[in-house]
């Protein structure tokens, strides 16, 4: 063996120990990387746990899941009366749920019936041109629609309502829940139309081929066979609207009214949540800690109706 | 060749049921097509609704008013817009060399912020004389003039109501501490503090409701008037009269005249006897507005000559927030927002690629693909508002970071931004075909090697797009700053990444939260910036897709 012989497998030996490091540096950091973001959804998780079960301690469960009154005392000075509050959580679900379907009520019907027109009626160049504006509307931010349910459709709505001869403040859940069905109707019709566009052209054409008619094949046969999905959008929707924030904060009422009446004032899981978090608090009063025990029944109900729709919308894809 | 019809013995619809029937199906497809037509119109109508509204309020913070010099040469004018007049309207007061702008008050004003009014305009004849110590007296039979008492009472009326309903207050709060004044002396507690204390609030809640229920008694005797007439004062909606070119304040009104003080005379002698004169109704009151009675006339007079320019104004991009409505700009915030911005798109870009080439590595492991959405389900599927409680615990509590910064609500966006920079680098991983990097693989290149010159290169752009997307409707939420403390002042443009500021949507959602209706406009106006600034990421991120798109290769 030459000397120039042994120095060249040095070298390569050399190159082949600074690949070696250049592979565990990056392996390294794609590993760091992952395990960052794990934490912080595990962190997420277990903090807003930790924090609710410090207010368990003071507050029964039995007492948060079941208590129909939520007077959580914005108040005033530590001696007064009652300071202790009251937690329980049914007023504030019955008002996100009242304000949800407010919404649902208007957004299911426009969204499907659009989403209908666009994968079975528009032509593909307008149905490219619609999606992307579609695409457009949905990233409008919600603080958007809060200034809009603020300074038109809460008045509009309580003026309607005196006209009619309701009385009715400018804070009412059917203001809020209109402008959520405003808000919420481009994402679900995105949802819509690519679920529709999905049931394969064939079975359209075997149902016309059949004598059916085109409403006829888009009712007992598109709908149907794009159920699951259509079903599992309306669960995300229904996600979404639980945890809209910033338009309920602007326009919902921070009374907790046990009410199904769409002129009441109601309010809702995430108002409260800002509300008891306003400004900076003590941070050990239960009061302070019921923020992060309604956060963590926010977190646990959007992760179920996450997981179910998911669920829906994979079930079908393995069908298929 | 014609078409020939079919003989009624071979058509399938051959009898009248049969035809009817199929006629009504085809009507069903006309109907599903018109209202899905309509329901698609509806919705746009809806949005471009709502987009026309947004402008409409959002108008008034970008102009301005100013005041024409040039018309000084009118001779009514001529005083109005030399010195001690217009320094008054005016903050930059007399410069020949350019038209001034107007004072913020005389903006709001002009803009129709500072008070409901209306112009009435008269045919009929009224006579003018001066009653000797400096007040006019109007005489004319015109229903304007029971107008004026009526809403005039009305006014007063609505004011003793609400000082009666004060009263009212203050007297049930009275008899529920006598209930525990009684509680007690009955347990004996009479030389307690609190005992003491009590007897102090009744006495001085009982004063309180005798003089507001006084005042409520003299401003019902004020509304029944003396006779007929009544006073109208700084409390009341003001009557302005215009008569042929002096505009004077109604002070007292009856049916049949009006008592009036001048408040700008032109120089003209004033004749005795008019057929036409015209009235303005400020719907509120002269002590519940900034702008006088006075400033309002010379606007009047002013705008009526023609001698006011409306102009473009763009110092509201950047001002900071004011407690004055038409001094708040954008300006703090839109910086804060930038700021905020860097500091996401820094942390969360590579923390989200890095971590999903990982995640895509470990998907084809059977445990892990189990596992997977559990764990990321926390961070992908929690509602903003919680990432802010996450913060307040973690990097504010434990890190203790300065609330209100640029880094602080980056690092929050940044997580908001996560979840949505990993799917679409998931998505834009799943462009490259596996065979790509089996074959690297097979001549020999380090994993390393793969990654950078194999798997990265042709999904960055679609990686940055998708990002830039995600980043988008991240610098739109709010929540999860509300919980945080951004609900600040924000004047100054933040200095540095630990000095407060506060973004642009928790400033639009500070803007609509305030009583003024001049911040309404500043609301809408940020909006339209807020608009343009996702927009403009949206549109960075489909030129960045059209540019790098692989030919013939589509992904979405």
């Amino acid at each position: 063996m030459s000397l120039s012989e042994t120095r060249q497998r040095g070298q390569r030996s050399k190159r082949a120990a600074l690949v070696e490091i250049r592979e565990h540096l990056v392996d390294g950091s794609l590993n760091l990387a992952l395990l960052i973001v794990v934490a912080l959804s595990l962190g997420l998780f277990l903090v807003l746990f930790w924090q609710s079960v410090r207010f368990f301690l003071d507050v029964p469960v039995t007492e948060f899941l079941f208590g129909l009154n939520w007077s959580p005392q914005l108040g005033l000075r530590e001696d007064q009366v009652g300071s202790s509050g009251a937690f329980g959580i049914i007023p504030l679900v019955a008002g996100t749920g009242l304000i949800a379907a407010i919404a649902l009520m208007l957004a299911v019907p426009m969204s499907l019936f659009s989403a209908i027109y666009v994968s079975e009626f528009a032509t593909e160049r307008a149905k490219r041109q619609i999606s992307r504006m579609i695409g457009l509307l949905a990233c409008v931010p919600s603080v958007v629609f809060g200034v809009i349910a603020m300074m038109l459709v809460g008045p509009m709505v309580r003026d309607a309502a005196e006209l009619m001869g309701f009385g009715a403040g400018a804070e009412t859940a059917l203001a809020v829940g209109l402008v959520l069905g405003v808000m919420i109707s481009p994402f679900l019709t995105a949802l819509f139309i690519s679920a529709l566009s999905d049931v394969p052209t064939g079975l359209r054409q075997a149902s016309q081929g059949l004598g059916a008619t085109q409403s006829e094949t888009i009712f007992r046969l598109v709908i149907p066979a794009a159920m699951p999905r259509l079903k599992g959008a309306l669960i995300l929707a229904l996600a979404k609207l639980v945890s809209e924030t910033i338009v309920v904060v602007m326009a919902a009422g921070l009374v907790a009214n046990l009410s199904f009446l769409p002129l009441e004032s109601v309010t809702t899981i995430t108002v409260q949540i800002v509300a008891l978090l306003g400004g900076y608090q003590d941070m050990d009063s239960p009061r302070t800690l019921a923020a992060f025990a309604l956060g963590l029944f926010l977190l646990l109900l959007t992760i179920g109706l996450n997981l179910a729709a998911f669920r829906l919308i994979n079930n079908e894809g393995e069908r298929r | 060749m014609r078409h020939m019809p079919l003989k009624p013995g071979l058509s399938l619809h051959s009898t009248r049921e049969a035809r009817a029937e199929l006629k009504k199906r085809r009507a069903g497809d006309r109907l599903l097509r018109l209202s899905s037509l309509f329901a698609i119109s509806m919705m746009g109508l809806i949005f471009l609704g709502l987009a026309s509204f947004v402008v409409n309020r959002a108008m008034p913070a970008f102009i301005s008013y100013h005041a024409s010099l040039a018309a000084q040469d009118i001779p009514s004018l001529s005083h109005l817009l030399s010195a001690p007049y217009l320094n008054t309207l005016s903050d930059e007061g007399v410069d020949a060399r350019h038209n001034p702008k107007l004072s913020s008050r005389a903006d709001i004003y002009l803009k129709g912020l500072a008070t409901a009014r209306r112009m009435t305009e008269f045919d009929a004849s009224a006579s003018l004389e001066a009653d000797g110590d400096g007040r006019f007296v109007l005489e004319a039979s015109s229903p304007a003039l029971g107008e004026v008492v009526e809403v005039a009472r009305q006014s007063l009326l609505s004011q003793a109501r609400s000082l009666q309903g004060q009263a009212l207050r203050r007297s049930l709060l009275i008899q529920s501490l006598r209930q525990e004044e009684e509680r007690l002396r009955s347990i004996g507690a009479v030389d307690t503090p609190r005992y003491f204390e009590l007897a102090n609030s009744i006495r001085r809640f009982t004063a309180e409701r005798e003089q507001v229920a006084s005042q409520a008694r003299r401003l019902e005797d004020r509304a029944r008037g003396e006779g007929e007439r009544v006073a109208l004062d700084a409390s009341l909606p003001s009557f302005l009269i215009f008569y042929h070119g002096n505009i004077l304040r109604v002070v007292e009104a009856s049916e049949r005249s009006l008592v009036m003080t001048p408040l700008i005379l032109a120089a003209s002698d004033v004749p005795q006897r008019t057929e036409s004169w015209s009235m303005l109704r400020l719907e509120v009151a002269e002590a519940r507005r900034s702008i006088s009675d006075l400033e309002v006339a010379a606007l009047e007079q002013l705008r009526k000559e023609g001698a006011l320019s409306v102009r473009p104004d763009l110092s509201f991009f950047t001002r900071g927030n004011s407690t004055s409505a038409e001094r708040a700009g954008i300006g703090a915030a839109l910086l804060g927002t930038l700021y905020a911005l860097m500091v996401a798109m820094l942390i969360a870009l590579p923390l989200g690629v890095a971590a999903s080439l990982r995640l895509k590595e470990l998907e084809r492991k059977a445990w892990f693909a189990r596992f997977k959405p559990f764990v990321l389900l926390p961070l992908s599927g929690a509602p903003v508002v919680l990432i802010g409680l996450f913060a307040l615990v973690v990097l504010v509590q434990f890190f203790d970071l300065a609330p209100a910064s640029p880094l602080l609500a980056g690092l929050v966006l940044g997580m908001v931004a996560l979840p949505h920079v990993m799917a679409a680098t998931e998505r834009a991983l799943s462009v490259v075909p596996p065979l790509r990097k089996e074959a690297a693989f097979a001549l020999g290149a380090s994993r390393a090697d793969v990654l950078f010159h194999h798997v990265l290169p042709p999904s960055l752009p679609a990686i940055f797009s998708g990002a830039l997307v995600a980043f988008a409707s991240a610098i739109g939420q709010a929540a999860p700053l509300l919980v945080l403390g951004f609900v600040i002042f924000a004047v100054d443009a933040p200095s540095g990444l630990l000095s407060a500021t506060t973004t642009l949507p928790v400033q639009i959602f500070i803007w609509a939260d305030e009583p003024d209706a001049g911040f309404a406009h500043r609301a809408a106006a940020g909006i339209i910036v807020l608009l343009a600034l996702v927009a403009s990421l949206h549109l960075a991120a489909n030129l960045i897709r059209a540019r790098f798109a692989p030919k013939g290769a589509s992904h979405g």
